[in-house]
């Protein structure tokens, strides 16, 4: 056992001040480890001594060799089971709790070698937590190693759709944050490309980007298909609207619906839309204009596939109540079976709202009384339409002042309208969160952009291209050099016709 | 995973230790990985689970996250959320919170029975609550009756009618004005409670020395 | 040209927003020629209007006449008894029979012991008679000219035909016949000849883009200097006309002012000089602001000429110019019933009125930053309610008015129902700019992502695709967008 231990303990992270000689050094160590686990009995040798390989070893220090015993015991443990999950796996097992540690604490530059592995170790997690109806077990370890794993969270795996559903059905919504306000801007990256040949960074290096290591060969991710991405995007954008920040929701509706297509829409994109438009309703208090980019024949399919949306979104923007109760009530069993009962209800709610605040463009101001006349759809009594309109100040929706009059017996209360300069000091906190915010976004964005500007130069297809323009450049180019020769020469000529005539 | 076991007493310490809402509620975050593993139905730690959640879902308040707190109280154990009395009132609270029955809010903090040690936490959410809707009363009134005034903070409405001068001065002493032959209230408006977010401060104030030294 | 049958118009069904719709062409003129009877006219005027009916149609000559007093006869309640016997008169001595049973059968309903409003049958029969003749007479003449093949002979054998037939009312075959003529005209006074005829009967018909067509035709005419400044009047008049009623106001002003004087009453087929004083002053007063409105109707020294013969609108005119909206609104106010009973212009009062309305309403408020809602609506508010001097309030029709406009976006302003006044928007630039920065910035940033995003699925091969496509594509990586080339392709 001992004599494994010392096997196993070969490699320990390496520090990283050191020079890429040292980092090949340390690449080799790993791989004769790896070449060490991977001997045909291996498995079944170090899984009958795991407890003690798993007690003496520190997740951290020895990260390849822990997983890969735990990986071996689970094996032994579950066999051929797939489906029922042994005791010793489930949450507070002893192997559940063993996988918690290791992924709370393991050494991300050692894990980078086993990709598989880890994803296997994070959906074994993840679906230990829901066997026993505990999704939220699973939430934040699953986080933290994707987060430990790869720290900007820019290329999306399969683990990260995985864990978008896992969130949304443990409705641990803000627990998710960290993961989608890091924005994803990438896919793994393509092995097989030629230049990959002639520059492979060694895999436990510090890169720029995690996109080196997160290949579509490194095992980090399944095999991934549009469904992957148009569903991690649409459950980012249900996390959203769950917290209620309409504006990010939209924006990641927008990926959806803009996804590229060739000849056909995807089922999860039209279920975006309808989405999309009821958040820009709530959002925005009307329908935005479609996200450009999106192709006017995929708009098309989507309005003849959400007729009853857009009639309500219509009935909406007209300010018709009557109108929209007439398209919820008529379209409510299509609300139900897109389960999207709750935001037609709440685009129900947001329409008085958006009536008040539409006062605020004709009037300047007038009284409680005229604003039940003028933005209420059904008679309410006039404490009704106070505590609606001072919840709506007070939450800062509506930009207004209320006055109590000292009248006792005739009790008005008027609503004054701030004119935007009165606005400015409240604006400015808002103001500076928008543009940190949005500074951030534009920081991986213009980062990413870099990234995929190289990739793109060095991909074959460019390679291709570019010989191609070549080729078909040759003779051009010799003709242009004896054009210039030529007039060289022409010069010459010029000069001698000068000379003569002075 | 260094924190120290979930138990009532680390939470009273938690609770009392915390320097600030969001600390309280980050600790908690991270507890709520071991009260969920405890959950089970039956179990004999129903007590130590109702006061890990009540006291979770006041840091939400106290946080200001009110929807993660609806998610919240849907993910807690459901059979322990139906019988337990003090996550019921929770849940109370919650609507009131939701619906802003600003009457409701106090009546349920002041009156409904919470266990001792959930205390501190449901004080010190009523003063939260009440600063925050005095700021919030303070920008979008510009003149109010006592009565309405002490309603949205709790106070007593017939005696504040009555221009109890006890009562007025609790505003006046936040810088409002009374103005007793129209028996109306004045108020000033607070300046929001800013200064927490220093980092949003320097970066922004970093790009417009920029500007003024290329822009011009 | 006749590419609108007359039937067309039949599915349009009167209704009095109609005229305001560019190129639906009205039905009103339509409809007095027979082709649709429309029983119940759709405007109603009780009170007497301020002109006299006798001279008041002694101005005109031809078919107007009678159209003119047919319309007066329905509408008006005062004046149908005297209007519609003068039709009858008027019907009696042409040979358009039809219009003589329709204004006949028009006295019947309003004044049935009246002596004419009995139908005479004898003269009914003996016209049709020496109509059918003619008819036949002419056809077979322009026969005759045809195999004969002398031009000028069937030119004039079409002119005569079509002017009989628009003798006898029927219009589309007058216009029919004009046209035919245009083969055979040889010098350019035939041609301008003929499009007038053309366009008369097209004014007539109500067959306003003909109107327009025939108009250009005329003006691209080459002829002589003489004839052109001939013309022009009644070109201008014509192409205003038909601009009104496609409810072009702004443009049928400038045709109106620009009629020259010489105009007088050649046109009395038509309309009169004073017709174009008030069609080109209202449209103006409907379509330009106050500038203009001094610069180019009442500093007009040619439309000056028109205005003197009308001179409540020049009135009406620098009253507006002078910023004094309620004698202006008043004058008009007090000409509305003329305006309503007459022939072009009853479909566009409310509406060129209206128009005028608003319009004061937005010159008014221009100088203030605020106004008191009180001392606009002693101006604009309608005599019934500031006569009782009411206090306002908001939902004295006034402030609906005002509300209205503010929220179709024609008044920049907004209403302070606290203190009562109209306060004006104050663009504050600095905080437009910045918030137009920050939403510049924030869609600039997601797009980038977006369009970031798309390139990388297109290039990761993760395009939505059908599920064959999908199989397919991971064979043989075709198309374009083969996203995985076979490696190692560069050696």
């Amino acid at each position: 056992m001992a004599e494994y231990l010392s096997q196993l303990t070969s490699v320990s992270p390496c520090l990283h001040t050191s020079t890429p000689s040292d980092e090949e050094d340390y690449d080799k160590h790993i791989r004769d480890l790896i070449t060490y686990l991977q001997q045909p009995n291996r498995p079944s040798e170090l899984s009958s001594v795991s407890g003690y390989l798993l007690d003496n070893l520190d997740p951290y220090l020895h990260s390849l060799s822990y997983l890969s015993v735990l990986h071996f015991k689970i094996q032994s443990v579950q066999g051929d089971n797939k489906t029922r999950l042994s005791k010793q796996v489930c949450p507070g097992g002893e192997l559940w709790i063993k996988a918690v540690r290791l992924l709370r604490g393991f050494d991300p530059f050692q894990i980078r070698y086993a990709g598989h592995e880890w994803r296997q170790l994070i959906e074994l997690v993840i679906q230990a937590a829901q066997a026993v109806s505990k999704p939220l077990l699973a939430v934040s370890v699953v986080r933290d190693a994707m987060l430990r794993l790869d720290p900007s969270s820019e290329v999306l795996t399969s683990v990260h759709t995985a864990f978008m559903r896992l969130t949304l059905i443990a409705r641990s919504y803000s627990l998710a944050l960290p993961i989608l306000e890091r924005h994803i801007c990438h896919f793994p990256t393509l092995t097989g490309q030629a230049y990959q040949k002639y520059h492979q960074p060694t895999l436990c290096g510090e890169h720029e980007s995690s996109m080196t290591f997160l290949t579509d060969g490194s095992g980090f991710s399944k095999k991934l298909t549009y469904r992957d991405h148009l569903q991690f995007f649409l459950y980012g954008a249900m996390i959203y609207m769950a917290l209620r920040k309409w504006d990010r929701a939209l924006h990641y509706l927008s990926i959806v619906i803009s996804c590229p297509v060739t000849n056909t829409v995807s089922k999860i994109m039209v279920e975006g839309y309808k989405k999309w438009v009821l958040v820009s309703l709530l959002g925005r208090g009307m329908l935005v204009s479609h996200p450009h980019l999106a192709s006017s024949h995929v708009i098309r399919a989507y309005k003849a596939l959400a007729k009853p949306y857009t009639l309500l979104a219509d009935a909406f923007e007209k300010c018709d109540f009557q109108r929209i109760e007439v398209e919820v009530n008529a379209a409510r069993s299509i609300w139900h079976a897109d389960n999207n009962i709750g935001l037609v209800q709440q685009v129900m709610c947001a329409f008085s709202k958006r009536m008040t605040l539409r006062l605020g463009m004709t009037f300047s101001a007038l009284t409680l009384a005229d604003v039940a006349q003028q933005a209420s759809h059904r008679p309410t009594s006039l404490n009704e339409v106070e505590s609606l309109v001072a919840s709506l100040v007070m939450s800062g929706a509506l930009n207004a002042v209320m006055l109590h009059s000292h009248n006792d017996d005739d009790k008005t209360t008027m609503v004054r309208f701030c004119s935007t300069v009165e606005l400015r000091c409240f604006q400015e906190h808002d103001t500076r969160e928008q543009i940190v915010q949005d500074s951030q976004l534009l920081d991986v964005v213009g980062r990413s952009i870099l990234y995929a500007n190289r990739g793109l130069e060095l991909s074959n297809e460019n390679f291709l291209f570019l010989q191609k323009s070549m080729r078909w450049s040759d003779n051009p180019e010799k003709g242009s050099a004896r054009a210039l020769d030529e007039l060289a020469s022409g010069i010459d000529i010029e000069e001698d016709i000068m000379g003569d005539t002075h | 995973m260094d924190l120290p076991p979930l138990s009532k007493d680390q939470l009273s310490a938690v609770l009392t230790s915390s320097r600030s809402p969001t600390e309280l509620f980050n600790t908690l975050v991270e507890y709520e990985y071991e009260a969920c593993l405890k959950s089970t139905p039956n179990s004999n730690e129903s007590e130590l689970l109702s006061l890990f959640y009540s006291t979770f879902f006041f840091a939400h308040l106290l946080t200001d996250q009110i929807y993660e707190a609806r998610a919240m109280t849907q993910r807690m154990p459901q059979d322990l959320a139906q019988t337990d009395p003090s996550l019921q009132n929770c849940l109370i609270l919650l609507r009131a919170v939701w619906q802003r029955k600003y009457e409701s809010v106090y009546k349920i903090l002041r009156e409904l029975p919470w266990p001792d040690r959930l205390r501190p936490a449901v004080e010190s959410y009523e003063t939260y609550f009440q600063e925050k809707t005095l700021r919030e009363v303070s920008r979008a009134y510009e003149a109010i009756r006592p009565a309405a005034a002490a309603n949205y903070l709790g106070l007593d409405t017939a005696a504040a009618e009555q221009g109890d001068p006890a009562i007025i001065q609790k505003f006046t002493a936040v810088g409002w004005t009374w103005d007793g032959n129209k028996k109306l209230l004045h108020p000033k408006p607070l300046p929001p409670a800013l200064g927490k977010d220093v980092r949003l401060y320097d970066e922004v104030s970093e790009i417009m020395a920029l500007v003024g030294k290329y822009g011009g | 040209m006749d590419s609108m049958p007359p039937d067309a118009f039949e599915s349009h069904p009167p209704s009095p927003y109609a005229g305001q719709i560019p190129g639906v062409i009205n039905a009103d003129l339509e409809s007095l020629n027979g082709a649709v009877v429309s029983t119940s006219p759709f405007v109603k005027v009780d009170d007497p209007p301020k002109f006299e009916l006798e001279s008041y149609i002694a101005n005109y000559i031809g078919r107007t006449k009678f159209n003119r007093l047919f319309l007066i006869g329905s509408c008006s309640t005062y004046l149908s008894v005297e209007a519609l016997k003068a039709a009858i008169v008027e019907a009696k001595s042409s040979k358009d029979v039809s219009r003589y049973e329709r204004a006949v059968r028009a006295l019947a309903e309003v004044a049935p012991y009246e002596a004419e409003a009995m139908l005479d049958k004898e003269w009914v029969d003996r016209t049709r008679k020496v109509v059918k003749a003619e008819t036949d007479r002419l056809e077979h003449e322009l026969r005759g000219y045809k195999n004969n093949l002398i031009k000028e002979s069937i030119r004039m054998g079409n002119e005569d035909l079509g002017q009989h037939y628009h003798q006898i009312g029927d219009l589309l075959s007058a216009s029919k016949a004009y046209s035919r003529m245009r083969d055979y005209c040889t010098t350019p006074s035939h041609i301008a000849s003929m499009l007038f005829k053309i366009i008369h009967v097209a004014i007539e018909r109500g067959d306003w883009l003909s109107v327009q067509s025939h108009v250009q035709r005329l003006r691209n005419l080459q002829s002589k200097q003489e004839d052109q400044a001939k013309n022009q009047p009644k070109m201008s008049a014509a192409l205003g006309l038909s601009q009104l009623h496609s409810g072009a106001y702004q443009e049928a002003a400038n045709s109106f002012l620009s009629t020259d004087p010489s105009l007088g009453d050649s046109y009395n087929e038509v309309l009169t000089s004073n017709d174009v004083a008030v069609y080109g002053g209202l449209c103006a007063l409907a379509s330009m602001d106050r500038n203009e409105l001094q610069r180019r109707v009442l500093d007009n020294s040619s439309f000056r000429n028109f205005l003197e013969l009308e001179p409540h609108i020049r009135r009406a005119i620098s009253f507006f110019c002078n910023s004094k909206f309620r004698p202006c609104l008043e004058i008009l106010e007090s000409y509305q019933n003329d305006y309503l009973l007459d022939v072009h212009l009853q479909r566009h009062v409310s509406t060129l009125y209206t128009r005028i309305r608003t319009k004061s309403i937005q010159q008014y408020v221009v100088p203030f930053s605020r106004v008191t809602l009180d001392s606009m609506s002693k101006v604009f508010a309608s005599r019934a309610s500031s006569g009782q001097a009411q206090p306002i309030d908001s939902k004295s029709p006034f402030v609906q008015e005002l509300i209205g406009l503010i929220q179709d976006g024609t008044l920049e302003a907004r209403i302070d129902l606290e203190k009562m006044v109209l306060v004006s928007n104050q663009a504050d630039l600095r905080t437009d700019v910045q918030t137009a920065v920050l939403e510049s910035l924030s869609s600039y940033v997601k797009e980038a992502h977006i369009r970031l995003l798309r390139t990388n699925i297109i290039r990761a091969g993760l395009e939505v695709r059908q599920l064959s496509d999908e199989r397919k594509q991971s064979h043989t990586g075709s198309g374009a967008k083969h996203p995985r080339p076979p490696t190692g392709m560069l050696q």
